[in-house]
C-alpha cells in the first residue's frame, strides 16, 4: 500500500471509530451498562482494595483465631452493621463472613465465567457459522446436522454428567456452558452469512478472483461482527445466569467465592426468608451484571449497524 | 480471436434435488474479437446472465455446465512461460485445457487457475453493479485489493487512480466510500475496478440498469472507448444498437441470431429478433 493510501484508510477508519464512539457515549443505557461493568471489573481485578475485609474475616473476631461466644454465634447471620459491634455494611452470612466482602470477591468468578464461556462459544460458533454459510453444500450439511444433534442434548443432565466426570470446578462449568452456547452462535452467524454472500459486492469480490478466505475475512466477517458481538455479550449474560443457577443447585465449586454460592448457602442454612441482606445483594448483583451485558450488547449492535 | 464460446449448455438443478433440471442455455455459441464491443441481447430469463456468469465460473450452486467450451486467448500464469506463452508440456498434455494456439478453456479450468484469469484477463461487471462496492471500504481500497490479488508488485494506488481517471472520475474519489458517490459515479467506479488489471475482455451484465439517460449515455461511451473487448449483456436494445459492433440474440437459452449489429437489426432472419426490433421501433428506436 502506498503511504497516501495507507494514511487515507487509517484516517477513514479513525473517523469511523470516532463516530461509533460518539454514538455509544450518547446512549444512556450503554453508559449505565458500562458503569456497572466497570464497577464489577474493578471488584474482580482488585477485590482487596474494594472489599472492606479479607475473605477470612469473621464477625466479632475479625481475622484472629478467636472463637465466637454462643450469643455471638446465635446473632448470625447479622444484619447490616456500621461499626457496632463490627463493620459489615451489607450484614453477614451464617458463618460470619461479610456479605459485601463475599460479593466483591465473587465478582471475579462471575466475570470470568461470563467472559470465558462467551469467548469460547464465539471462537467455536462464529467460524463454524461463517464456513457453514459461505461454503454451503456438504460443509453446511455436516455442521448443521452436528448442531441439530447437540441441540437435543438437555443442558442440566449434561452438566451433571460433566461435573460427575470432571468435578465441580469453575472450568467445568465454563466448558459446559460454552459447549451448548456455541450452537446459537453458529446458527445465527450462518443465517447472517447466507444473506451477506448474496450481496453484489461479495459477488464482485469473487469475480475479482479473491480467494474464499480473503472474501470471508474482508467482506463477510465485518458485517457478521456486530451480530457476533451482540451474541458474545448475550452469551456472557446467559453464562452468568447459568453459573448462578448451577451454584444454587450445588453443582458449582463451593470453595470459590461466587454470587450463586452465596445464594445457595442462604438457602442451605434456611435463611431465605429471614436474612434479606444476605439474599438480595447477590441476586441484585447477578441481575445488574446480566442487564449491563445486555445494555452494552444492544448499544454495540446500534453502533455497528451499517444499514 | 479473443473468446470462442462453443456449444455452451448450462442447466440448473431443481431446488431440493427433486424435479427436472431447468436448462438455461442450450448449445450457445458466439465469438468475440480482440478490442471489439459486442452485444448479447435477450429478454429477461433468456439466459444472458447465466452465460456471463458461466464464463467466469460464478454460476449459482444449483447451476452446472453440461457441455461446451469457452476458449479464451490467455493462459493461467502457472502454466505459462514469463512471456505468457503456454509451456510445451502443458500443450502436449490433454489433462490441461489449453490449445496449441494459446487459448484456454475457461469452463474446464480448475477453480484456482480460473481465479488467476478472472479480472486479469476476463472481468465481470455484475448485474446491479451499483451495489458491487463494499460500503465498509473506500473505492480505492477495493480497487487496490483486486490489483494486488493479481500483481503483488504493482503500484496499486497509482493503478486505482489511473483507472478512475480513465473513466473521468477524479483521483480523489479513491478516498471516498461508495455512499459518497452518485449512482453514475458508482457504476463508473465499478467499471474502473474491472479496468484496473487491464483485462482483455470485460463482461458487463446490464450495466445501464437504473441509470438516468445522461449517465447511461456517458457509461456507454466509456464502454465503447475502452481498449479491452467488451461483451455488453443487456435487454436494452437501444444501448446495444448504439454501442455494439456485433450482436448475438438469445431466446429461451439458444443463440438464435448473430452477426454485425447493422445486419441483425437491419434485416433480422429470426422472428424473435424481428419482434424485439419492432418493439424497440414502436418505442421510438430507429436503426439506420
Amino acid at each position: 500500500m502506498t503511504g497516501r493510501a495507507a494514511d487515507c484508510d487509517a484516517s477513514t477508519a479513525s473517523s469511523r471509530t470516532h463516530r461509533a464512539l460518539r454514538r455509544f457515549l450518547t446512549n444512556p443505557l450503554a453508559l449505565v451498562g458500562t458503569a456497572v461493568l466497570g464497577v464489577v471489573t474493578c471488584c474482580a481485578l482488585a477485590p482487596g482494595v474494594v472489599a472492606p475485609h479479607d475473605p477470612e474475616w469473621v464477625a466479632y473476631v475479625g481475622t484472629s483465631d478467636g472463637r465466637l461466644t454462643l450469643a455471638q454465634s446465635r446473632s448470625l447471620p447479622h444484619p447490616p452493621a456500621f461499626g457496632d459491634p463490627f463493620f459489615a455494611p451489607l450484614g453477614t452470612t451464617a458463618s460470619g463472613h461479610g456479605v459485601l466482602t463475599e460479593l466483591v470477591y465473587g465478582a471475579r468468578t462471575a466475570l470470568l465465567v461470563g467472559l470465558a464461556a462467551a469467548l469460547l462459544s464465539s471462537l467455536v460458533g462464529v467460524p463454524l457459522g461463517l464456513c457453514s454459510g459461505y461454503y454451503g453444500g456438504w460443509v453446511d450439511g455436516v455442521i448443521q446436522r452436528v448442531v441439530d444433534v447437540l441441540y437435543g442434548v438437555p443442558f442440566l443432565p449434561f452438566v451433571i454428567v460433566l461435573v460427575a466426570i470432571r468435578g465441580a470446578s469453575t472450568t467445568t462449568i465454563v466448558l459446559a456452558i460454552a459447549a451448548t452456547a456455541w450452537l446459537n452462535n453458529c446458527v445465527v452467524v450462518r443465517g447472517t452469512t447466507l444473506s451477506i454472500v448474496r450481496r453484489t459486492y461479495v459477488d464482485a469480490a469473487r469475480a475479482a478472483g479473491l480467494p474464499a478466505h480473503r472474501i470471508v475475512a474482508r467482506h463477510v466477517l465485518p458485517d457478521v461482527l456486530p451480530v457476533a458481538a451482540v451474541l458474545l455479550v448475550q452469551d456472557a449474560a446467559t453464562a452468568i445466569l447459568a453459573h448462578a443457577t448451577l451454584a444454587y443447585l450445588g453443582l458449582a465449586d463451593v470453595t470459590t467465592a461466587s454470587w450463586g454460592v452465596l445464594l445457595q448457602q442462604a438457602q442451605a442454612t434456611g435463611h431465605v426468608f429471614d436474612a434479606p441482606w444476605w439474599l438480595l445483594p447477590p441476586g441484585l448483583a447477578i441481575a445488574s451484571l446480566v442487564a449491563a451485558f445486555y445494555y452494552v450488547g444492544h448499544a454495540v449492535e446500534d453502533v455497528t449497524d451499517t444499514d | 480471436m479473443l473468446l470462442d464460446i462453443d456449444s455452451l449448455t448450462v442447466r440448473y438443478r431443481a431446488s431440493g434435488g427433486d424435479g427436472d433440471p431447468v436448462r438455461a442455455l442450450t448449445d450457445a455459441s458466439l465469438t468475440i474479437e480482440h478490442g471489439e464491443t459486442d452485444g448479447l441481447l435477450g429478454e429477461s430469463g433468456s439466459g444472458k446472465t447465466t452465460l456471463a456468469r458461466a464464463l467466469v465460473g460464478l454460476l449459482d450452486d444449483a447451476g452446472e455446465v453440461v457441455r461446451g467450451h469457452a476458449w479464451l486467448d490467455a493462459v493461467p500464469p502457472a502454466w505459462a512461460d514469463p512471456d505468457g506463452t503456454p509451456r510445451a508440456a502443458v500443450i502436449a498434455d490433454d489433462a490441461y485445457p489449453v490449445r496449441a494456439d494459446g487459448a484456454t478453456d475457461l469452463l474446464a479450468l480448475p477453480d484456482e487457475h480460473r481465479r488467476d484469469l478472472r479480472w486479469a484477463e476476463i472481468a465481470l461487471v455484475p448485474q446491479r453493479a451499483m451495489g458491487a462496492l463494499d460500503p465498509a471500504y473506500t473505492v480505492g481500497a477495493q480497487i487496490r485489493e483486486a490489483v494486488r490479488r493479481h500483481d503483488a508488485d504493482a503500484d496499486a494506488g497509482r493503478r486505482a487512480r489511473d483507472a478512475l481517471a480513465r473513466l473521468g472520475l477524479s483521483a480523489t474519489r479513491v478516498d471516498h466510500h461508495p455512499h459518497e458517490l452518485s449512482g453514475g459515479e458508482r457504476q463508473r467506479a465499478v467499471l474502473a475496478m474491472a479496468l484496473a488489471c487491464d483485462p482483455a475482455l470485460i463482461v458487463a451484465d446490464e450495466p445501464t440498469t437504473g441509470l438516468d439517460a445522461v449517465t447511461r449515455d456517458r457509461l456507454l461511451d466509456d464502454l465503447a472507448s475502452l481498449d479491452a473487448a467488451v461483451l455488453l449483456v443487456s435487454h436494452d436494445l437501444a444501448a446495444l444498437a448504439e454501442t455494439a459492433t456485433r450482436l448475438a440474440v438469445l431466446h429461451d437459452g439458444r443463440v438464435v441470431e448473430t452477426g454485425p449489429t447493422a445486419a441483425v437489426l437491419g434485416a433480422p432472419t429470426n422472428p424473435h429478433t424481428a419482434a424485439l426490433r419492432d418493439a424497440w421501433r414502436v418505442g421510438g428506436g430507429a436503426w439506420d
